[in-house]
This record gives C-alpha cells, sequence and structure tokens, in this order.
C-alpha cells in the first residue's frame, strides 16, 4: 500500500542554506534515524573534541575488528580439524554394523562363555554409530 | 529524481522535498523494523529540521554526522563485542569437540580390534 505513495518533507529553507547537498542530508537522516533522538543531549559545540572522539572510536572498532578476525581465522582452523577427525571417525567406525552383528551371533551361540556384557557394548557401538555414521558433523 | 517547490507555512519559509526512490526504500525499511508508520518517521525529521532551524553555524552539518557517525560506530563496537564473546564460546566447544573426537577414535579403533577377535572365535 505505501509502495506507490509519495512522501514529502518540508525542509525549512534556511536549514538548505546551511547544507550542500539536501538529497545527501536526507538519506542520511533516515540512514541514522535512530540516533535522532541522542542529538537533544549532544554537545555540538566543539568540533576538534567531536573528531578526537569519531579518531578514538574508529581506532577501537577496528581493533576489535582485527581481534575478531583472528579470532575467527582461529575457529575456522579449529572448525577445519574438527570436519577432518569427524570424517575419519565415520571411515574407521565403518565396520561397527558389521560388529553389532557379529556381537549379536556371538551372544546367540556362546552367550555366557565370553564372559562379555554384550548390552553394554551393544550401548557403545550403538552410540558411535549414531554418532558418525548416522548423524550429521555436531559442529 | 528530486523535486522541490517552495511553500510558506507560518511565516517560515519551507521547501517541499519528495524522497526519491532509494530513500522511500530506507523509509519503508525503516517503518517495518520499528514498527513505526512511515509518516511518523518523517514527522520526526521534520521535528528534527525544527530544532535545527536554532543553529547558526555553518558547520553544524558536518558537526551532526560526527555526531552520528560516533553513535553507529559505538553500536557497532557493542555488537563486535557481542561476536567476539559469542566467537570464543564457539571456539571453546569446538576445541572439547577435538578432544571428544580424539577420545572416540581410540575407543571406535579399540572396537575395531574386539571385530577381529571376535572373527577369530567365529
Amino acid at each position: 500500500m505505501y509502495k506507490k505513495k509519495k512522501y514529502r518533507i518540508l525542509i525549512p529553507d534556511t536549514t538548505i542554506d546551511i547544507v550542500s547537498d539536501v538529497e545527501d542530508m536526507v538519506t542520511q537522516l533516515l540512514d541514522y534515524y535512530v540516533y535522532i533522538q541522542d542529538l537533544e543531549d549532544a554537545d555540538l559545540s566543539d568540533s576538534e573534541k567531536l573528531n578526537a572522539d569519531l579518531d578514538q572510536i574508529s581506532a577501537e572498532y577496528n581493533e576489535l575488528c582485527q581481534d575478531y578476525g583472528k579470532l575467527m581465522q582461529e575457529y575456522g582452523v579449529l572448525n577445519f580439524q574438527g570436519s577432518e577427525l569427524f570424517t575419519r571417525n565415520t571411515i574407521t567406525g565403518l565396520k561397527l554394523g558389521l560388529l553389532m552383528n557379529k556381537l549379536e551371533r556371538a551372544k546367540s551361540i556362546w552367550g555366557e562363555q565370553l564372559n562379555l556384557n554384550y548390552d553394554s557394548a551393544k550401548e557403545i557401538i550403538q552410540h558411535f554409530a549414531d554418532r558418525y555414521l548416522m548423524k550429521k558433523e555436531d559442529s | 529524481m528530486v523535486k522541490f517547490s517552495m511553500t510558506n507555512i507560518e511565516k517560515k519559509k519551507y521547501v517541499k522535498y519528495e524522497l526519491n526512490y532509494k530513500q522511500k526504500q530506507i523509509l519503508l525499511k525503516l517503518s517495518e523494523r520499528s514498527n513505526k508508520h512511515p509518516e511518523e518517521i518523517l514527522t520526526d525529521i521534520e521535528s528534527f529540521f525544527e530544532d535545527f532551524i536554532g543553529y547558526k553555524d555553518k558547520r553544524i552539518w558536518e558537526k551532526i554526522l560526527t555526531f552520528f557517525n560516533v553513535r553507529l560506530l559505538k553500536q557497532k563496537i557493542n555488537q563486535r563485542s557481542d561476536d567476539i564473546v559469542e566467537i570464543k564460546k564457539k571456539t571453546k566447544l569446538q576445541r572439547d569437540l577435538l578432544i571428544e573426537y580424539e577420545d572416540d577414535y581410540l575407543t571406535i579403533v579399540e572396537l575395531g580390534q574386539s571385530l577381529e577377535t571376535l572373527n577369530k572365535v567365529n
């Protein structure tokens, strides 16, 4: 409904006199709309202080971005290693199904003679089969 | 296209400015995000101009933009700090996961050896 509508604002001509590019000013005001309210408490008298604040906060932000970049890189490496280990475990665990069958068979043939806790063994096998053969990677 | 036309309201002179396509898009997105009617947002901006009239400083717009930039960067710093906390958590989890995968590997190898033993028994 709003898409076809035309939107207009009234700008005092004294403002137009101060600002060289009105179109750009309106765009900036829309972009920074959420901060307009904050202007009420802002001290705009000292230009140098404002610029110094901006320089300081820019430096702080750049430093944080660099830290974040390094952390992301570290995470990326660990994630890659995790993926490799997961694949290795999947490949190594491919015979788990076979082991389960063997265990069932052994239980039916020898039962207690093998001194094996079949249920516990089956539980362990199932756990690894679920984790590496059935499910997707954890991370 | 930018359209201007002069009008006179309560002795003050105003320029009627029509938002261009890109500005309209920003306005509508803003309206969606803030759950405010677009006209309400425009009224807020017009109120800003009313305050703006009081400034005689030629560099006021430059100062306001600097102030906005500082505000934006402060918000970005908060967001980035949250991102850092989050990535540190994920990294710790990933490290723990690597240890688990290594432990699991040893157990799976042992299970494979059990299979060999069972094969011999069988």
